[in-house]
């Protein structure tokens, strides 16, 4: 199998567990800098990993506490993290390899509450592993929320937890569907927009578990026919209107055969014979993607070749859909777990401006 | 030179200007004058301007004006025809208390962009040139949309041309209706829908009959008009400047009483978003300045069954008068996508397929 180098192999707890146990007052030490110089860690980001402190550790649990919380990072926060995730996502693969066991989770869509429910339902991170496969931010009422949670979760572990790129993490779309003046209510300013979207480019788009399931947000391209092809492309850009990186974003499976145009205006629809054939000469076993709305949360296509896991529960406040996360275990068992909205206090209501005139 | 012929020079160049003619060779050095208090007659001459471009729009534009007779209902027709068997036909209908020159500018942008295509308007019952009538019902609108639409088709030996119908408010709720039930007769390969969703306009019904209230009864002037219009509803001078002048009668009163579709507003969104959904061609809804959409939309959009375009800025409910252009691109694109995917993975995005087989129709 493939092995970056510069992919960290174990986790910044392992590490900085075997690192406190041979100088406990260095540790302690760097608990206090950290508090009184936040910048520690931003400022020297490109040894993160060989040199992340306790102080940093510290910094991102503290970080973690507050999101459990539902309460947003300030904007100099949100700034450092950002610099701390480049660094780490950067380094990521086009397709970023992923060992089993791992859960595989689909759209959370700015749904925080239910993301804590997702969390309990298949286990805390890092003693489960995740997969998300984009689409964190816009329509639920919690982006800057569920967005600085994952990526928290990420800096924090960064091999426990993968994160894809959605269609959604783009400039454009967030403008339209939500992100974008959130963020202008929560900060008062597009400041934090901007990090969070400047960050997105930087998200690897596919993921392969154990060379078995390949995972990704949208579908397949008709540019794209081989796994090592992705491994070609430039990702760290917006996501683009068309060619092969918007198509993987953008796919959804269809009932019929061969390539469609999208009635979505983006990306293609692909019958199940593109999907046999694609998994055949990638020796795969599924295409996991999200993506779609599905009423159980989860949907199989194409004779079991393409799963569509969606893991926003009453989607948007309203579609009154389940959710679902898919377990995959050491034997590539896999298993889905449907969950339905959290109970929560003050659940949001739907408010819309209704126009003057529409005749 | 008095004050006043100064004045008026003035105003007639600023509307040559606007429509982006030539400008007069006089070159008087004009004092500004006060815009909000302009004395009657001046109105009277910047209406006979506005009227004069108005009909040479009309009739220079369209090949084709001509009513349709159907049981006594006399509806309006302007047509300009598409360049061949094959090329594409736009349908637009229009909403409420407008007509069908609320498209005089989207059509001249189609036109200006793609030679080729068809453009087909007509004015609903009780609107523009058609009778008037008092029963608004969205049945009889469907009806009247069907018979139009066969009459059309057939007069002018358009069974091969693919049609594209676009409906505005009212008229996309016509529209959606009409082509939830298969239309075997016609050659419908795509529905557009411009700013209208059924929950946004079921929860505004209950305002409508202040809004309808609260706005003028009759106007001074067609200018004075388009000047109220360009304050409340629309934000395109130059496309008010061939929507408004069909809103009105001779007398400068509102030829569309609106009050009297009241008794039909009921039934004209309800099922909308379903309606729409259910139509099995290519669907493509274009909304101004926020995504409102209700829940069968939302399904339906993160499902991935239709495209969804939002303009926001600098536009109002009239999306099509305000951002011509924008409006007229996203159209021609829509076509080019679903009439000939082949044609268009090829042409536009500039690739063929390595692999995977055939690409469907």
């Amino acid at each position: 199998m493939d092995l970056d180098t510069d992919v960290p192999m174990e986790d910044v707890e392992e590490q900085q567990l075997s690192k406190s146990k041979l100088s406990d007052s260095k540790s302690t030490s760097n608990t206090t800098s950290s508090t009184t110089n936040n910048n520690a860690s931003g400022s020297n980001p490109s040894n993160l990993h060989d040199d992340l402190s306790l102080g940093t550790i510290n910094q991102l649990d503290e970080w973690i506490d507050k999101l459990s919380k539902c309460e947003p990072l300030s904007e100099a926060d949100v700034k450092r993290l950002c610099d701390m995730a480049i660094e780490v996502l950067q380094f990521e693969e086009n397709v970023q390899p992923v060992h089993v066991p791992v859960t595989i989770c689909g759209d959370v869509h700015g749904q925080f509450h239910d993301l804590i429910e997702l969390f309990k339902i298949g286990g805390p991170c890092p003693d489960t592993n995740y997969l998300f496969m984009g689409d964190y931010v816009d329509r639920g009422y919690y982006s800057v929320e569920t967005v600085s949670y994952l990526v928290c979760m990420k800096v924090r572990y960064p091999n426990r937890i993968t994160i894809l790129r959605g269609n959604h993490e783009s400039r454009q779309i967030t403008q339209v569907y939500g992100f974008y003046d959130e963020c202008l209510r929560k900060y008062g300013s597009a400041t934090v927009w901007k990090l969070f979207t400047d960050l997105f480019d930087y998200f690897p788009i596919t993921a392969l578990v154990d060379n078995k399931v390949f995972c990704l947000h949208g579908g397949l391209s008709p540019m794209i026919e081989t796994i090592d092809q992705v491994r070609e492309l430039n990702r760290i850009q917006e996501v683009p209107h068309e060619g092969p990186m918007c198509d993987l974003l953008w796919s959804d499976p269809d009932d019929r055969g061969g390539w469609g145009i999208s009635p979505r205006g983006a990306g293609f629809t692909f019958g199940q014979d593109i999907s046999e054939q694609f998994n055949h000469t990638n020796d795969l076993s599924l295409i996991a993607r999200a993506h779609q709305l599905v009423m159980e949360g989860f949907s199989w296509s194409h004779q079991e070749s393409v799963v569509t896991i969606f893991s926003a529960p009453n989607y948007c406040y309203r579609c009154g859909n389940q959710a679902a996360i898919m377990e995959v275990d050491e034997q590539h068992n896999r298993q889905f777990l449907q969950y339905d909205p959290s109970v929560r206090p003050g659940e949001p209501t739907v408010t819309r401006k209704t126009p003057d005139y529409f005749l | 030179m008095s004050d006043i012929q100064k004045a008026l020079l003035k105003r007639i160049k600023q509307q040559e200007q606007a429509m982006g003619l030539s400008s007069l060779s006089e070159e008087a050095d004009f004092e500004e004058i006060d815009e909000e208090d302009t004395p009657a007659h001046e109105d009277a001459i910047e209406d006979s301007f506005i009227i004069k471009k108005f009909t040479e729009f009309k009739t220079n534009f369209f090949d084709v004006i001509e009513s349709y007779d159907h049981e006594s209902l006399i509806s309006q027709t302007y047509f300009k025809r598409p360049s061949s068997k094959e090329s594409q036909i736009f349908v637009l209908i229009h909403g409420a208390g407008s007509s069908s020159m609320t498209f005089a500018k989207l059509a001249t942008e189609l036109h200006k962009l793609d030679k080729s295509v068809g453009i087909f308007i007509y004015d609903l019952r009780g609107h523009g040139y058609s009778s008037p009538s008092n029963d608004f019902s969205i049945d009889s609108l469907v009806d009247d949309l069907h018979s139009v639409l066969t009459e059309f088709v057939n007069k002018h030996n358009l069974q091969s041309n693919s049609l594209y119908i676009v409906g505005h408010s009212l008229g996309g709720a016509v529209m959606a209706k009409f082509l939830s039930q298969e239309r075997k007769d016609l050659n419908v390969r795509g529905e557009v829908i411009l700013d209208i969703v059924e929950e946004t306009a079921v929860k505004s019904l209950i305002a409508m009959p202040h809004f309808i209230e609260k706005r003028p009864k009759v106007f001074q002037s067609i200018s004075k008009a388009i000047e109220w219009h360009m304050n409340y509803l629309l934000f395109s001078r130059e496309s008010a400047n061939l929507s408004i002048p069909d809103l009105l009668n001779p007398d400068l009163t509102w030829k569309t009483d609106l009050a009297l579709t009241q008794p039909a507003w009921e039934g004209w969104f309800v099922g909308l978003s379903k309606n729409f959904l259910s139509f099995k061609g290519p669907k493509l809804l274009i909304l101004s300045a926020h995504e409102t959409l209700d829940k069968n939309l939302i399904i339906g959009q993160m499902q991935g069954k239709y495209q969804l375009v939002v303009f926001q800025n600098n536009t109002g409910h009239f999306i099509h008068e305000d951002l011509p252009t924008h409006v007229a691109h996203s159209l021609l694109d829509f076509v080019k996508r679903n009439e000939n995917p082949d044609k268009f993975m090829k042409d536009e995005l500039g690739i063929v397929p390595k692999w995977g087989g055939k690409i469907n129709k």
